[in-house]
């Protein structure tokens, strides 16, 4: 018996909670699916970029096309199903079972609990756009060497990493915080979803198309209209405070919620 | 006697606008104490607030000689808690689940997961670790639940009403493997509502009744002789008396105790009964299923 034992870091136990639901979530079908699938976009795009390189060569104009907005566009949809099917029933589930007081007994405080669920959404909702992106950039790198210099990839990978930290605290938040909410997961999906399309729709039916983006989904395409077409920073920025607002009004949830159950 | 690692003074708690606990004392030394009391008298609110998951109106609390609240977590890494209502973390297997909660306390994966098999070895837990632990019978569940509160071999064993929906034979290994627990050196805290599983594996006994201390001390002191000084407590209502007691002795015992635990009844039991006030000895259930007990030794 080992004396004097003290408490492990704050960091190891919420990577002990992320890890486990990773894990839990690789065994499912669609997670493996998704993440099977997050590969394809990237060897499409290589495929357009070598089609488009060979018809360059043959009509002798420059096409100068480069879909990566397109790529992330696209790609947002399995980062939000996998999200959704990750996170919803991550907390729902602990709260059904009545485990939480499991938690409570051992070294994990509330805050622990709470980033830990949502990292085990936002990490993998991060590889799912960062791994293609990067392969993207190598690729684009690779194909087109006399029209990307180094520095463009470089800064092509750093918005891609932007985009999907915050998509991936975002979505993280969207579908945990339900998940805190209720104590169901299907009550859970059903909620994250209505956070996913009703405020956005509410506010475009009161303002019109060009409303500031209220939602996770708006608010992730005028991030990604910002730094890749180089649309209004105004609404960039409401974007990413959108984005990094739901990640905290999710983490916010959750800790209230476990905070109150965490007891005998 | 050694030194206390237990300590409470004055503790007052307070949930949902009720006292639950009303100025606890107690100064715990014994190898296995037996946190014993019926449902409703605090056990668990104690529990949660030995470690420090509930928080005190006032008073003081030191466990290993750290100071609760404020050093509850590393208490926590050196307790293994048997929680009652909380079963087996979901979603995975036996081991899975057992191997999570050593990583909780502090372990690596690698050092978890070797852990973890050794435990559920020890505890008889063939190949069916690696089912799903929600198809577990309760027995089973109650093994990978003791599993996952030894993974990180702690220094003290917190056990919550472990044997709550066992069966007699369940219930006779899983005391006989908390008392080889407690005689390989561990510290155990055992919680629970059934008299003769405190008797078999605990030398000392704290009895809360209603919030209050009824009873601290040894085991034989609280069964013998000297018991009748202290019991029943002055709060005990009739109505909980017969209510309450009476289940305890009315339960299965899987390993008789020994005879020695039981002495006579003292003659004379004051069993303070505020509505009517029959003869003590009717009156108190407790002592009824002692003698009960005694004659059929």
């Amino acid at each position: 018996m080992a004396d004097e034992r003290r408490a492990p870091s704050a960091w190891h136990v919420i990577r002990a909670i992320a890890r486990r639901e990773v894990g839990i979530a690789l065994r499912r079908r669609l997670v493996r699916l998704l993440f099977l699938g997050s590969l394809v976009p990237p060897l499409v795009f290589g495929i357009i970029l070598v089609v488009r390189l060979m018809a360059e060569k043959a009509v002798g104009v420059h096409l100068g096309w480069d879909p990566v907005l397109r790529f992330l566009q696209v790609q947002v949809a399995p980062v939000l199903l996998l999200s959704l099917g990750l996170g919803t029933p991550l907390v729902a589930r602990d709260r059904a079972e009545d485990v939480l007081y499991l938690y409570a007994v051992r070294p994990v405080a509330p805050w622990h609990y709470a980033i830990g669920k949502m990292l085990a959404v936002a990490a993998p909702a991060f590889g799912l756009l960062m791994v293609p992106g990067f392969l993207i950039a190598v690729m684009r790198q690779g194909v087109l060497p006399e029209q990307v210099h180094f520095f463009d990839s470089v800064l092509l990978v750093t918005k891609i990493g932007l985009v999907a930290l915050f998509l991936a605290i975002a979505y993280a938040g969207a579908s945990v915080g339900p998940s805190a909410a209720v104590k169901r997961a299907r009550w859970a999906l059903l909620l994250a979803l209505a956070l996913f399309t009703i405020p956005d729709a509410m506010l475009e039916l009161i303002l019109g198309r060009h409303a500031f983006p209220i939602g996770p989904a708006k608010a992730s395409e005028a991030l990604l209209s910002t730094l890749f077409q180089g649309a209004g920073t105004g609404k960039g920025i409401a974007g990413l405070v959108v984005l990094l607002g739901y990640g905290v009004l999710g983490a916010v949830v959750t800790l209230v919620r476990v905070r109150e159950e965490m007891r005998p | 006697m050694s030194q206390a690692w237990i300590d409470i003074h004055d503790l007052r708690l307070e949930r949902g606008g009720r006292l639950v606990l009303q100025g606890v004392n107690a100064s715990l030394s014994g190898a296995a104490i037996g946190l014993v009391g019926a449902n409703g008298a605090g056990k668990s609110t104690l529990i949660g607030a030995l470690l420090g998951v509930l928080k005190p109106s006032s008073g003081s609390i030191r466990v290993l000689d750290l100071e609760i609240p404020a050093r509850a977590m590393d208490l926590r890494a050196r307790a293994g808690v048997m929680a009652e209502q909380a079963g087996v973390f979901p979603g995975g297997s036996g081991v899975d689940a057992v191997v999570f909660a050593g990583m909780l306390s502090g372990l690596s994966r690698r050092e978890s997961l070797r852990r973890s098999h050794r435990a559920l070895d020890a505890l008889d837990v063939g190949e069916e670790r690696y089912r799903p632990a929600s198809g577990y019978s309760t027995g089973m569940k109650q093994r990978t639940k003791l599993a996952m509160s030894l993974v990180h071999d702690p220094e003290i064993l917190i056990l919550d009403e472990p044997t709550v929906g066992l069966d007699p034979m369940g219930r006779t290994q899983l005391l006989r493997l908390i008392r080889d627990l407690r005689d390989q050196g561990r510290r155990i805290l055992l919680s629970t509502h059934v008299l003769q599983d405190a008797e078999a594996v605990c030398d000392e006994m704290l009895l809360l009744q209603g919030g209050v201390v009824a009873f601290s001390g040894g085991v034989r002191r609280l069964l013998g002789g000297k018991m009748g000084a202290c019991w029943p407590p002055a709060r005990v209502s009739t109505r909980h008396s017969r209510a309450e007691w009476v289940s305890w002795g009315s339960a299965t015992s899987a390993e008789p105790p020994s005879v020695s635990c039981f002495a006579p009844a003292p003659t004379a039991i004051s069993c303070r009964s505020g509505n009517s006030p029959p003869s003590a000895a009717s009156r108190c259930g407790f002592w009824d299923a002692i003698i009960r007990r005694s004659k059929k030794q």
